[in-house]
C-alpha cells in the first residue's frame, strides 16, 4: 500500500506502540490488514503484538482474521511465558477451525500447531493429552474441502511428537475400529467422547494418500515420517499404505513415499513382507531415474524376512538391470550391501546356484549373463563382514576377479580398487588361482596373444602384500608398473600394423586394470600415472584407426571422423593438461601428433586439408627444432614427412596434396619406446557444486542470470594459464565463463582451493533444468586463429575435470 | 417460513430421481429421471403432485438436472414436451453435451429393439435441449428476483454437479449423485462451506465403508500384468463412458511406467466419440489431467491403439476394450467367445451386471460352461477378475460432507430403506443433526430461516465498524458452565451474527473435567470476544420500521431512565436468644445483628469488601438488610419460631454477582449464629 512511497515509510518504521493501536482499531480494514501482516517489521512489543493478534481473530472480517491468525503463528517462536494466554491462543483457533473461509481455516491450522505444541511444553504432564487433541483435530481437517487447508493440516500433523496408538491406528482405517466402541477404561475420556474422537480421525492417512492433489498426497506421506517410530503396529499399516503410494501417477509423491520408507528402514520399523513385494519391486522398473534409485537406496537397508522376498528381490534387481543396464554400477552396490544383510541367505542361496553359474560344470547360464554378475557379486558380499566365507565357493572370488574393474566402479563408495583386489585375491587363495591358469609367480611372459593374463598378474599380484604396507614402497611399485606397461606398450606396435584389433584391445584393457589398482594410493607418481592411462587411451584409439584404415571397406566415414576427432582431442590433453615434459616425451606425443594429422589426410579428405597441411608443417617443425636442441637425429617418420613437405614447396591452395601417398608415408612409422619422467604433474581440478540435488535445486527467475556456487580444486595450474567454465543446457547450447583464479588466491600453483560462483546467463523459460558445468584449460601451443568465439576461449579447451550437474528449478511466487 | 420438500422419485430407491423443493414460496424441481425397472407409469415421477392442473409453468421457477444418467434426465423430454413444462432447465455444459446421446440411446433401445411404444420422440428430445440452460461451475445464477442458484463439482460423472440454492436467506443444496473421493479420471466432490438449512444428500452406500482405492487399482494391475506377462490376452468390457477412460488411463500410465511394450487396444465404436468429449471438457475432469495437459492430453492414449476385427484371433499378448460392460451381445460377446476358452485370457467385470446378461453369470460362481443359446456353448476357461470401482461416495463420504456442511437439516434420497435409516440414526447422533428419509411422494417441510430488513443506526454502524475486542478472565472457581456463559453471550445476536452451531465440541476437555479433574481448565481460562455486533438491540414497535440501534442509544430512544434488573431474596435468620439484649428496641436489634452479619461475612469473605451501612451491608452489587415487613414478596418461608430470636433478612443483587449472592446465602443458611 505505501511502499512505494519512500517518506510514508520511513514514518511507517517509526510508529510506536500507540499509534500502531490506534491505526488498527480504526475503520478502516485494508489499513487493519496491512497492519497485521507487516507488524513484525516495526517496533512493538511483544506482549502487545500477541493481543493485538489474539483480539483480531474475532474481527468480522475474514482476511483480517486470517492476517491475525498469520501473526499468531510467526509469534510462536518467541516464548510466552503465559500459560493461560497460550491455552487462549489455541482454543481460539480450534475455534476458527470451522471458520467459513478457507484461508482462515488454513492459517488456524498453522496457529494450532504451533500454539498446541507450546502448551503441549508448557505443561509436561499432560502433553500425551494435548497431542492427542491436537492430532485428532488436524486429522478432521484433513477432510475440509480446500486442498491448501488438507496439505497444511498434514504438513502440521508431521510436526507432533507424540500420539497414541490407537488414535494412530484409527487413522489408517476408515471404519471406526472396535477399540473404541464400548470401551470405557481409558482414564482420559469418555466414551462417547472417544468415539467421537475415533470419528474424526477415522481414515485420515488413507484419504490423505489418495487425495486428488499431489501435494496434499506428497505431504500426507511427508506427515507419516515421525509418527512411524511411535509404533510399530502403526509403522506396518503404514507401510502397507504407502506400498500402494509407490502406483500413484505423480513422481513426487512417490519419490516421498519412498524417502518416509527410507527413513523408516533407519529407524529399524522396515519390516517387509512378501505380499508386499510385488509393489514393492515393482518400483524397480519405474520409468523414473530418480525413483529407481531410491529404492535402490532403502534396499541396502532394509532387512528381508525370508529367503523368498530376498529371492524375488535379487530377481527384481537383476530384470531392472537387464531394462536399464545404465543402472549396473548402482545395482551391484546395493546387492553387495542386501549380501552383507542376510549372510545367511546368500549362502544358502549361492549354494543353489553355483553349478549354474560355475562354467566349469558348464553351468546353464552364461558367464557373462547379467545374472550371473550379480550372482558373484552377491557371493562376495558375504564374508566381508564375518567367517560364513566357507560356504562360498572360493573359485567364485577368482571369477570376481576377471570383473574387477565393474565390481570396483559399483563399490567406490565402500572401498578402493586394490582393497578390492587384495581382497579377492585373498578369499580365493583356498584354491589357488592356479586352477585358472593364475599363476602368481609367474614370470613376465613374452606378450603373445592369450597370455594377458598372465601379465597383469606379473605386474600386479606379487605387489599386493606390499600394498598393505608401506606407502614408499607403493609408490615405487607404481613407478616400476608403469615403467613396464609403457615397454610393452612399445610390443604392441607390430600387432596394429598387423591387424590384430582384438588382441590389442584386450593387451590395452588388462594394461589399465593393472594401474588403476593404483589410483587411489599413490600421491608422488600421480602425474605419472595419469599420464599413462591416458597414454593407453591414445593407443587405444590409434589401434582404432588404424584398423579403420587397412579395412577394405571405406563406407565408414562417420567413425573415421569420430575416432579421429578422439584422437586429436586426446592428444591436445596428453600435451596441455601435463607439466614436466622432458624433451623426449614431447617430441613423441607431436610425432603423435603428426601421424593423427598424417592420417587425416590419408583418407583424402578434401574440405579442409589446407589447413591440415597448414598444421602439420607447423608439427613438422616443431619437431624439427626440438631435434635440433638435442642434436638427435629425426626417426624415419619424420625424415620422410620432411622430405615431402620441402617437395611440395609453399602450401597454397592450389598445391595439391594429392601428389603425396600419405598412406605409404604413414608406414614408415614406429612407435618408440617412451621413457616416462618421474617429474610428470597432471592439470587438474575437482569440482563440487555443494548442497545441490533434484530435490534441492538452485531457484532462478527466467530470463535472469543464476549464480552457482562452486567449490572448486585446482591442482598444478600455473597462474598464466587460462581457465573457462562451459555450462551447456540440452547438449545444444553452451556458454562460456572466464574464470579468473588469481584474485581468489587460495594456495599455491600446486593446490588452488577456492568456492566461486558461476553466473549462468540466459535461463531458459523452463520449471526446471539440468545445466552441466565443468572446467576447461585452454591450450598454450594452438595458435591464435583457429578458434574465434565471440567472448569465449580463443583457443582450444581441453576439459580437467569430470562435468558436474546443476539442478535448477524456477522460482515460484508462492 | 419453511423449506417444503416433496419427493417425487428416489425416496428409499434407487431410480428415477425427482424432488420438488418449495423454498420461500419458490418451487425448484431437482433431477428429473426415470426407473429403469418399471415398464408401466410407475417409470416416471408422478408429476401430476407438483399441481392438480398440470399448469406446470406457474408453479415450478425453474428444473435443475445434475448429470446426464437416464435414473436422473430420463424423463425431461417426457416431462416437458409431453406434459407441457416450458420453464427453464438448467444443467451444466457437459451434461448438456451428453444428455441428448444418452436419451437417443435410450429412447432406441426402447422403441427399435422392445418395440415399445414411444414416450417421445427424437424430435421431443431436440425440442427440449432447446430449452436448456447451460450453466458453469461455481457461477451464480439469478434464475428471478430472488432465486439464486450455483453448481459446485461433485465428481461421479463428467459434467456431474452439486446444486445450491437460495431463496432470500433460506439456502439449500441438492448434491444429485457424488463422489467424494477422486478417480484416475475424474475429481472429488468439492462444495464451499455455507450457511445451509436443508442438504438433500445421496445415499447408495449408506452403510458400506470402501477401502483405499489404491487397493483396487493394485489387484487390476496385477492381475492384467501377470496376465499379459505369461503371454495371455485381456478382455476389459466396459461403458463406453466413464470406467473406460478410468480404466484406461490407469493403464496407460503403468504401462508407461513400467515401460511395457504390450499393445492397448481400444474397438472400433467405443470411446472415439466419448473421448473427444473428454478432451474437449478438460476442466471437468481431474487435478492431475488437469496440470499434464499443457504437455500432453491424458485422453491422447500413448499406448493405446484402434482394434481390427482380424485382431482377435492374433497371436501375442494384449489388453482389449470392448463394449458393451456387462458382455450382454455386440462386440465385447464376440471375442468373449473365441477368448474364454484358453487358460492365459483374463476378462474383467464391472461392478454390477444385470441378471440375465453372461456378466452376470460368469459373477455368480465360477462356471466351466455358459450356454449362449441353445446351440452354442461357450467353454470358459479364463481368469476372471471383477471390478470394484465406484463413482459414487461411501458412507464415510457422506458424513464427511455433511459434517463438512453442518447444515440444519439432512434428508436422505437415492438409496435402500435399510441402509438409511441406518445412516440417519448416524447423521442425528454423531453430528446432531436432524434427518430424514421420505418415501415416494412424501413431503417434508423444515423450518428456514427468516429474514427481516431492518434499519440501523449511525451509532450502531459506527460501533459495528470499530473493533472493540475484550479478553475475560473466567474465574475457574465459578461453576458457570461454559455452555451457559456462550448461550447468554449469543442469545441478543444470533439473528446478526452467522455464528456456527457446531455440533462437535472440537476442546474435548469441556465436558471432560466435570467428572474428572476439575482443576483442568474447562475452555481456556481467558477468552476473548469482540462484542460490538452484540451490542446491538433490535426494536420493533407497531406501525413503526424494525430498527436495529446501538444499546447505549436505547434509554434515549425509550425516554427512560437507566435501570437494572435485580434479583432478591428473603430468608430468616436465626441469632440465637438475646437475653440481655431483650429490652433493646426493634432498631438497635437489627444494627447489632447487621453487625455480627457484617464481621460474620468479612471472615467468610477475605478477599471481599464487605460494607456496613448501618441500615445495609454490601458486597460488590449485593446488598441485605433486615426485613420487617409482615409480607415480603421474596419471601421463601413465611414461618419463624422465635420471633425474638430470629429474623428475615432481605437482600438483592445484580445479575453478574449471581455466584456471589448464592455464596452468601449459602454460608448464611449453613451458619447459625445463635451458637456463636
Amino acid at each position: 500500500m505505501a511502499e512505494r512511497d519512500s517518506e510514508l515509510v520511513s514514518a511507517i518504521n517509526e510508529l510506536d506502540d500507540r499509534s500502531f493501536l490506534s491505526l488498527c482499531f480504526g475503520p478502516s480494514v485494508s489499513i487493519r490488514i496491512w497492519l497485521l501482516k507487516n507488524a513484525e517489521s516495526f517496533q512493538i512489543r511483544p506482549s502487545l503484538l500477541l493481543t493485538v493478534f489474539l483480539g483480531f481473530t474475532k474481527d468480522p472480517y475474514p482476511y483480517v482474521r486470517k492476517a491475525a491468525l498469520d501473526g499468531l503463528a510467526g509469534l510462536g517462536i518467541t516464548v510466552v511465558e503465559d500459560g493461560s494466554m497460550i491455552e487462549c491462543c489455541y482454543f481460539r483457533a480450534i475455534e476458527l477451525l470451522n471458520d467459513v473461509e478457507d484461508c482462515v481455516r488454513s492459517a488456524a491450522v498453522r496457529v494450532v500447531i504451533t500454539w498446541g505444541l507450546m502448551l503441549a511444553a508448557h505443561s509436561p504432564e499432560r502433553k500425551q493429552h494435548f497431542s492427542d487433541e491436537i492430532f485428532a483435530n488436524l486429522c478432521s481437517m484433513t477432510r475440509d474441502m480446500s486442498m491448501e487447508v488438507r496439505s497444511n493440516a498434514f504438513v502440521a500433523i508431521k510436526r507432533l511428537e507424540i500420539v497414541s496408538e490407537d488414535l494412530l491406528l484409527q487413522s489408517m482405517s476408515k471404519r471406526v475400529l472396535s477399540i473404541f466402541k464400548g470401551k470405557k477404561s481409558l482414564v482420559q475420556c469418555y466414551t462417547e467422547q472417544l468415539e467421537m474422537l475415533a470419528l474424526d480421525v477415522a481414515g485420515a492417512f488413507v484419504h490423505g494418500v489418495e487425495d486428488e492433489f499431489h501435494q496434499v498426497r506428497k505431504s500426507a506421506c511427508d506427515a507419516l515420517f515421525n509418527l512411524i517410530i511411535l509404533s510399530t503396529k502403526f509403522s506396518g499399516e503404514a507401510l502397507s499404505l504407502l506400498m500402494d503410494v509407490l502406483n500413484d501417477d505423480s513422481v513426487s509423491v512417490r519419490l516421498q513415499a519412498l524417502e518416509t520408507l527410507h527413513h523408516m528402514a533407519i529407524s529399524n520399523c522396515l519390516q517387509l513382507q512378501e505380499a508386499h513385494m510385488h509393489m514393492f519391486l515393482s518400483a524397480l522398473s519405474d520409468n523414473n531415474g530418480h525413483v529407481r534409485s531410491a529404492l535402490r537406496k532403502l534396499l541396502k537397508l532394509a532387512k528381508l524376512p525370508d529367503l523368498g522376498t530376498f529371492q524375488l528381490s535379487f530377481n527384481g534387481l537383476v530384470e531392472s538391470l537387464e531394462s536399464y543396464p545404465q543402472d549396473e554400477s548402482d545395482v551391484l552396490s546395493v546387492l553387495f550391501h542386501m549380501g552383507q544383510n542376510h549372510v545367511n541367505m546368500v549362502a544358502s542361496i549361492i549354494t543353489d546356484v553355483f553349478e549354474q553359474i560355475d562354467p566349469a560344470s558348464e553351468g546353464k547360464l552364461g558367464f557373462d549373463s547379467v545374472k550371473v554378475m550379480a550372482y558373484i557379486v552377491l557371493a562376495i558380499s558375504a564374508p566381508v563382514l564375518d567367517t560364513h566365507s566357507l560356504r562360498i565357493p572360493p573359485r567364485i572370488f577368482s571369477y570376481a576377479a576377471t570383473l574387477l574393474g565393474r565390481i570396483s566402479h559399483a563399490l567406490g563408495d565402500i572401498m578402493d580398487q586394490s582393497t578390492i583386489f587384495a581382497y579377492l585375491l585373498q578369499n580365493s587363495k583356498n584354491t589357488g588361482l592356479s586352477d585358472l591358469g593364475f599363476n602368481p609367480e609367474g614370470v613376465p611372459c613374452s606378450l603373445t596373444p592369450g597370455s594377458y593374463v598372465n601379465d597383469i598378474l606379473a605386474i600386479a599380484s606379487p605387489k599386493t602384500p606390499a600394498m598393505i604396507h608401506e606407502k614408499q614402497h607403493k609408490d615405487d611399485d607404481a613407478i616400476e608398473s608403469i615403467k613396464t606397461i609403457l615397454s610393452k606398450v612399445q610390443d604392441i606396435w607390430p600387432l596394429i600394423q598387423s591387424g590384430f584389433l582384438h588382441e590389442i584391445l584386450r593387451n590395452l584393457r588388462v594394461f589399465k586394470e593393472a594401474l588403476e589398482v593404483f589410483t587411489y594410493q599413490i600421491d608422488k607418481y600421480s602425474g605419472a600415472l595419469a599420464f599413462t592411462l591416458q597414454y593407453l587411451k591414445i593407443m587405444k584409439l590409434v589401434a582404432k584407426v588404424w584398423n579403420l584404415m587397412s579395412s577394405k571397406h571405406s563406407c565408414r566415414i562417420g567413425e573415421w571422423e569420430s575416432l579421429l576427432g578422439k584422437l586429436e582431442k586426446g592428444l591436445k590433453g596428453l600435451r596441455s593438461r601435463f607439466i614436466g615434459f622432458s624433451k623426449e616425451e614431447e617430441r613423441h606425443i607431436l610425432e603423435l601428433m603428426l601421424v593423427t594429422s598424417a592420417l587425416r589426410l590419408a583418407n583424402g579428405e578434401i574440405c579442409c586439408h589446407l589447413t591440415i597441411m597448414r598444421k602439420l608443417s607447423m608439427i613438422a617443425s616443431n619437431i624439427e627444432h626440438l631435434l635440433k636442441e638435442e642434436c638427435i637425429e629425426p626417426s624415419t617418420f619424420v625424415c620422410e614427412v620432411q622430405r615431402s613437405l620441402s617437395k611440395l614447396g609453399a602450401i597454397t591452395p592450389k598445391a595439391s596434396c594429392y601428389s603425396l601417398d600419405f598412406r605409404k608415408l604413414l608406414k614408415t612409422f614406429t612407435l618408440n619406446h617412451l621413457e616416462i619422467s618421474k617429474k610428470l604433474k597432471h592439470v587438474k581440478a575437482e569440482l563440487v557444486i555443494p548442497d545441490n540435488d533434484y530435490e534441492k535445486p538452485l531457484y532462478f527467475v527466467p530470463g535472469l542470470p543464476v549464480g552457482i556456487l562452486c567449490q572448486i580444486i585446482l591442482h598444478n595450474v600455473s597462474s598464466e594459464r587460462k581457465l573457462w567454465f562451459r555450462i551447456t543446457m540440452d547438449n545444444t547450447t553452451s556458454q562460456f565463463i572466464f574464470l579468473d583464479f588469481l584474485p581468489l588466491g587460495g594456495g599455491c600453483d600446486e593446490v588452488r582451493e577456492f568456492t566461486y560462483t558461476v553466473p549462468f546467463y540466459r535461463t531458459p523459460k523452463a520449471s526446471s533444468f539440468i545445466a552441466r558445468i565443468c572446467i576447461g584449460l585452454e591450450c598454450w601451443f594452438e595458435s591464435d586463429e583457429v578458434n574465434e568465439r565471440r567472448g569465449g576461449p580463443k583457443r582450444d579447451l581441453a576439459y580437467i575435470c569430470k562435468e558436474k550437474e546443476v539442478y535448477l528449478s524456477m522460482i515460484h511466487n508462492s | 417460513m419453511t423449506i417444503d420438500c416433496l419427493v417425487l422419485g428416489a425416496g428409499q430407491e434407487v431410480g428415477k430421481s425427482c424432488v420438488v423443493v418449495t423454498i420461500n414460496g419458490k418451487r425448484i424441481m431437482f433431477d428429473c429421471g426415470m426407473h429403469m425397472g418399471y415398464l408401466d407409469h410407475r417409470r416416471y415421477p408422478d408429476f401430476s403432485r407438483i399441481s392438480a392442473s398440470r399448469d406446470y409453468n406457474t408453479v415450478l421457477s425453474c428444473v435443475i438436472i445434475t448429470h446426464f444418467h437416464l435414473d436422473h434426465i430420463g424423463a425431461l423430454p417426457y416431462f416437458t414436451e409431453v406434459c407441457g413444462y416450458n420453464g427453464p432447465i438448467y444443467m451444466t455444459f457437459p451434461t448438456m453435451a451428453l444428455a441428448p446421446l444418452m436419451l437417443e440411446d435410450y429412447r432406441k433401445v426402447m422403441v427399435d429393439r422392445r418395440g415399445e411404444a414411444e414416450q417421445f420422440s427424437n424430435d421431443h428430445i431436440m425440442e427440449c435441449m432447446k430449452k436448456v440452460i447451460p450453466v458453469d461451475l461455481k457461477q451464480t445464477i439469478q434464475v428471478d428476483e430472488d432465486l439464486q442458484i450455483r453448481a459446485y463439482y461433485a465428481g461421479h460423472v463428467l459434467g456431474a454437479a452439486m446444486f445450491y440454492a437460495k431463496v432470500g436467506d433460506a439456502a439449500m443444496v441438492y448434491t444429485g449423485d457424488y463422489n467424494m473421493t477422486p478417480d484416475r479420471h475424474l475429481g472429488a466432490a468439492q462444495i464451499d462451506r455455507m450457511q445451509l438449512d436443508l442438504l438433500i444428500t445421496e445415499s447408495t452406500y449408506a452403510t458400506t465403508i470402501r477401502d483405499s482405492k489404491y487397493g483396487r487399482e493394485r489387484e487390476f494391475l496385477k492381475a492384467v500384468h501377470n496376465c499379459v506377462a505369461s503371454g495371455g490376452k485381456v478382455l476389459i468390457p466396459t461403458f463406453a463412458l466413464g470406467r473406460a477412460q478410468e480404466l484406461c488411463i490407469l493403464l496407460d500410465d503403468y504401462w508407461e511406467r513400467m515401460n511395457l511394450k504390450i499393445p492397448i487396444y481400444f474397438s472400433a465404436g467405443l470411446t472415439v466419440q466419448a473421448n473427444m468429449y473428454y478432451k474437449m471438457l478438460i476442466s471437468w475432469t481431474s487435478q492431475k489431467v488437469k496440470e499434464t495437459y499443457t504437455t500432453r492430453n491424458a485422453f491422447d492414449f500413448k499406448n493405446v491403439q484402434k482394434f481390427d476385427r482380424s485382431m482377435i484371433d492374433a497371436p501375442g499378448p494384449c489388453v482389449l476394450f470392448a463394449t458393451p460392460g456387462m458382455i450382454s451381445g455386440g462386440f465385447s460377446l464376440e471375442v468373449f467367445k473365441r477368448w474364454a476358452p484358453s487358460k492365459l485370457n483374463l476378462i474383467t467385470l464391472p461392478g454390477y451386471c444385470v441378471a440375465g446378461t453372461i456378466g452376470h453369470k460368469l459373477m455368480s460362481g465360477k462356471p466351466t460352461k455358459i450356454d449362449l443359446d441353445k446351440d452354442t456353448q461357450i467353454d470358459v476357461q479364463c481368469q476372471i477378475h471383477q471390478l470394484a470401482f465406484s463413482p459414487h461416495t461411501d458412507s464415510k463420504g457422506i458424513m464427511d460432507l455433511v459434517k463438512f456442511l453442518s447444515p440444519k437439516h439432512v434428508i436422505l434420497v437415492h438409496g435402500e430403506k435399510p441402509k438409511m435409516v441406518t445412516l440417519k440414526e448416524r447423521i442425528h447422533s454423531e453430528l446432531g443433526i436432524p434427518c430424514h428419509d421420505p418415501a415416494n411422494n412424501e413431503t417434508v417441510s423444515i423450518s428456514s430461516t427468516l429474514s427481516i430488513k431492518a434499519e440501523s443506526s449511525s451509532t450502531f454502524i459506527q460501533s459495528c465498524s470499530t473493533p472493540n475486542f475484550k479478553f475475560l478472565k473466567r474465574n475457574l472457581n465459578d461453576k458457570i458452565n461454559s455452555k451457559e456463559l456462550s448461550s447468554k453471550e449469543g442469545g441478543t445476536s444470533s439473528m446478526f451474527t452467522r455464528r456456527r452451531s457446531n455440533p462437535h465440541v472440537k476442546h474435548l476437555n469441556r465436558n471432560l473435567d466435570e467428572k474428572f479433574d476439575s482443576s483442568l481448565s474447562c475452555g481456556p481460562e481467558l477468552e476473548v470476544s469482540d462484542d460490538r455486533v452484540n451490542e446491538g438491540i433490535l426494536v420493533m414497535e407497531k406501525g413503526k420500521k424494525t430498527k436495529v440501534v446501538h444499546q447505549d442509544e436505547l434509554l434515549l430512544l425509550l425516554g427512560e431512565q437507566e435501570h437494572e434488573v435485580r434479583f432478591a431474596n428473603c430468608s430468616p435468620i436465626y441469632f440465637g436468644s438475646l437475653d440481655d439484649t431483650h429490652v433493646m428496641d426493634c432498631i438497635s436489634r437489627k444494627s447489632l445483628w447487621l453487625s455480627q452479619l457484617s464481621s460474620k461475612l468479612s471472615s467468610e469473605l477475605s478477599d471481599r469488601n464487605v460494607q456496613n451501612f448501618g441500615e445495609y451491608l454490601q458486597v460488590e452489587s449485593f446488598t441485605l438488610s433486615i426485613c420487617s415487613k409482615e409480607s415480603c414478596p421474596y419471601r421463601t418461608t413465611n414461618r419463624i419460631e422465635n420471633e425474638s430470636a430470629a429474623a428475615f433478612y432481605c437482600c438483592s443483587w445484580l445479575v453478574t454477582d449471581e455466584v456471589l449472592a448464592w455464596q452468601i446465602i449459602s454460608i448464611l443458611e449453613k451458619h447459625d449464629l445463635s451458637s456463636t
